[in-house]
């Protein structure tokens, strides 16, 4: 099945980015050519996937006519659907956001143009199915972020940006080192051909070496256990529209190529590795939500929470069933979308207040009960408590983990829920609730569409709660395409 | 030929972990440059001994070609490297200016 | 920043030929090694070259378009060339007779703009440096 429809995710935001740099004199416009090109992009995007799901078969496609293992071979299944269509959509958010956050004459010529090619680099990851070219769309992504950030954040805080590049070229040395053991050992860099040849070397060590470092390089970028320190460091210098995009896409870029990895393309029998993720997962889970408690400002607290969750999507991926990453994949879009709304609602409060310090806010509760309101929803959902969208993920997890013996790792997803509820209300308490400490600015008016922007990402993870239903049918069948090896390297290889 | 190349892979690997843990921005940007080149050679060694191999260019007389695909991934990941190497040498010209100093510990102390 | 006329003077005549160089490693890109991106390099480059030998003020006139739009001008030919392949029902990045030609003409616009862009950015007080 071959249609050059697959590539135009990708092309499009490469020609947006170019026509963005030439009309540069005309603000206006180019706001509403950047929305113009995302709902295009949506738009392919849903035409493929409801073909996938129709004919449920992948949508392949061979760049340049050379066939598949040895040219580059762009695959389009579930996986990559929902992923790329989540992308877009909190494109579309951040961008409006923004465009009420940063006045129209303070915003920098670039930094449309480098948010698109960013936005090329994410779709091209989810997209491709080639090594060397999940490597490429890497380092797009990750060049385009490091300008982005560099650009973004205020002049003396731009040295905070090293420690996030110094750990990711660290990352695409290690990857490139790892692509080359992979050549040299299968022989062959596209997913269909890795995974046919891995099978026939399962019990070899070599391959458990390439896992490793696959799980290295993917950790890095998803922020697992001994890795994520570069994340709170670097993440909170940005202002958050463009915070909220990289808190909710850039680390699950990693996430999604481990799931890729242990579903697609290594064979299922590598139970050691699974294990390691296991055991990663843990103090994932439990470090990163502890370090939460000792920051102050809410976007520090967001982004150890973040890690925390990251820790639980990897406990999805180490338990290795269908019902795990079942959960794991509806635990990622919640999570996407919930994490992106608080940073949105924290930007809301930086705006009203000047900081967003909890110890400087006090009783928000009063002078703006709307946000509040959607704060309490988001937090409560980010901790995992009924009627939100974060249960359902969460109380799959904790059956699987029940049924598959592992009790240690349940411990530590509820203790993770919980010390999450903590934090959450640990932030309502001193800052909405708590009497309005003497020191604090006076409320500054804003952007009231800001609001309304932040509120639709609420009712959709809202929504998404109280009618999980064709979601996690959606993710089902998401991950039963992952796991079909048989079926993915039948209509990839010709 | 490919014990060769193994040296001075660590060789390589060894100065330019030396150099990025270095405190001068500008000795770190050569030790990422590095790290870079590191990259490309272990690449290269990936496609096997080229004792009495020729270059893949198809000239009708020889018959035994090195392995084209890692010198292909080498010319992607040069170029990568080199947009990288631009970022940072713009970035670390910017921490100067701010800082007023080229030494890590004066721009991120403890 | 130093000055040496005979530098200068040498370099000047220099300049004409490393172009020259990149040219024939443009063209000969095709079917031989060479091709756009190392081309690219090569003028890019004799730019760099020329800024060092000569007063910094002089390399302004040298620039007669902003580096960004060469750069700008390379992407568009490259992303047509990648999308024309479509019109035809052909798979993306198909190539006919002339079209690797014109696509590594692409890439080193691409390349002379970067570099360019980067040393315009970077020229200004160098003498500070560390």
């Amino acid at each position: 099945m071959t249609s050059n429809l697959i590539v135009f995710p990708i092309i499009l935001p490469l020609i947006t980015s170019i026509l963005l740099i030439l009309c540069y004199k005309r603000l206006y416009f180019r706001r509403y050519l950047s929305i113009a090109s995302l709902f295009l992009q949506m738009y392919t995007i849903i035409v493929l996937t409801t073909q996938v799901i129709k004919e449920n078969t992948l949508q392949v496609l061979y760049v340049g006519g050379w066939d598949a293992p040895y040219g580059i071979a762009l695959t389009f299944d579930l996986l990559s659907g929902i992923m790329t269509g989540i992308c877009v959509f909190l494109a579309i958010i951040t961008l409006l956001y923004g465009f009420g956050y940063t006045p129209i004459k303070k915003e920098h010529l670039f930094k449309l143009p480098l948010f698109f090619f960013m936005i090329a680099g994410i779709q091209l990851s989810f997209i491709t199915g080639d090594l060397f070219n999940l490597f490429v769309a890497f380092e797009i992504l990750l060049i385009a972020s490091f300008g982005l950030m560099s650009l973004e954040s205020r002049s003396n805080h731009k040295k905070y940006t090293y420690p996030y590049v110094a750990l990711n070229l660290v990352g695409s040395f290690v990857f490139l080192v790892t692509i080359a053991v992979t050549y040299r050992l299968l022989g062959t860099l596209n997913f269909a051909d890795m995974g046919v040849r891995s099978h026939l070397l399962t019990s070899d060590p070599r391959l458990w070496v390439m896992g490793v470092m696959l799980i290295f390089v993917f950790g890095l970028k998803g922020a697992f256990f001994p890795l994520y320190y570069w994340l709170p460091k670097s993440y909170p210098i940005l202002p958050t529209p463009t915070g909220a995009f990289y808190a909710a896409m850039l680390t699950k870029v990693g996430v999604y190529g481990m799931i890729r990895l242990f579903g697609t393309v290594l064979p299922h029998s590598l139970g050691t590795l699974h294990t390691l993720v296991l055991v990663l997962a843990i103090p994932t889970m439990l470090l990163g939500i502890l370090s939460a408690f000792s920051k102050k400002s809410m976007r520090d607290i967001l982004c150890f929470n973040l890690i925390s969750h990251i820790g639980v999507i990897m406990m999805g991926l180490g338990l290795f069933t269908k019902e795990s990453l079942t959960a794991s994949l509806f635990y990622m879009i919640h999570h996407m979308l919930v994490i992106a709304s608080l940073f949105l609602i924290a930007g809301l409060i930086i705006k009203m207040k000047g900081s967003d310090n909890i110890e400087n806010i006090g009783s928000l509760w009063k002078t703006s009960p709307l946000l509040s309101g959607l704060f309490l929803i988001q937090g409560l959902s980010l901790s995992g408590l009924p009627p939100f969208s974060g249960f359902w993920p969460t109380i799959g997890l904790i059956r699987e983990g029940l049924s598959q013996g592992s009790y240690i790792l349940v411990f530590s997803l509820l203790a993770s829920s919980l010390l999450t509820l903590l934090s959450m209300v640990h932030i309502l308490f001193r800052g909405f609730w708590d009497t309005q400490s003497p020191n604090v600015q006076k409320p500054v008016p804003y952007f009231k569409p800001m609001v309304g922007v932040a509120g639709i990402l609420v009712l959709v993870s809202l929504g998404l709660g109280l009618y999980p239903e064709p979601v996690l049918k959606l993710s089902h069948d998401a991950t039963e395409m992952v796991l079909n090896q048989k079926a993915y390297q039948s209509q990839v290889l010709p | 030929m490919s014990i060769t190349t193994i040296y001075l892979i660590g060789v390589l690997t060894s100065c330019a972990i030396y150099l990025i843990l270095h405190r001068s921005l500008v000795k770190i940007l050569f030790g990422f440059g590095l790290l870079g080149h590191t990259a490309n050679l272990i690449l290269l060694a990936s496609s096997g001994n080229p004792n009495g191999k020729v270059a893949p260019i198809i000239d009708g007389v020889s018959n035994s070609f090195v392995d084209p695909i890692p010198q292909a991934l080498i010319l992607t990941a040069i170029v990568i490297g080199f947009g990288v190497t631009a970022y940072l040498t713009a970035l670390f010209y910017h921490i100067f200016q701010t800082e007023k100093s080229s030494h890590a510990e004066d721009i991120f102390p403890i | 920043m130093f000055h040496s006329i005979i530098l200068y003077i040498v370099g000047r005549f220099l300049f004409v030929f490393i172009n020259l160089a990149a040219l024939y490693l443009l063209i000969r890109g095709h079917n031989a090694p060479g091709g756009g991106f190392i081309a690219g390099v090569t003028t890019a480059l004799s730019f760099v070259f020329l800024t060092i030998i000569s007063k910094s003020g002089d390399i302004k006139k040298l620039l007669i378009v902003d580096p960004i739009y060469v750069m700008i001008t390379g992407l568009s030919i490259v992303y047509f060339l990648c999308l024309y392949p479509t019109f035809g029902f052909k798979a993306v990045l198909t190539h006919s007779q002339f079209t690797p030609l014109l696509f590594d003409v692409g890439i080193y616009m691409v390349v002379v703009g970067v570099i360019g862009s980067v040393m315009s950015a970077m020229i200004h007080n160098t003498e500070q440096l560390p």
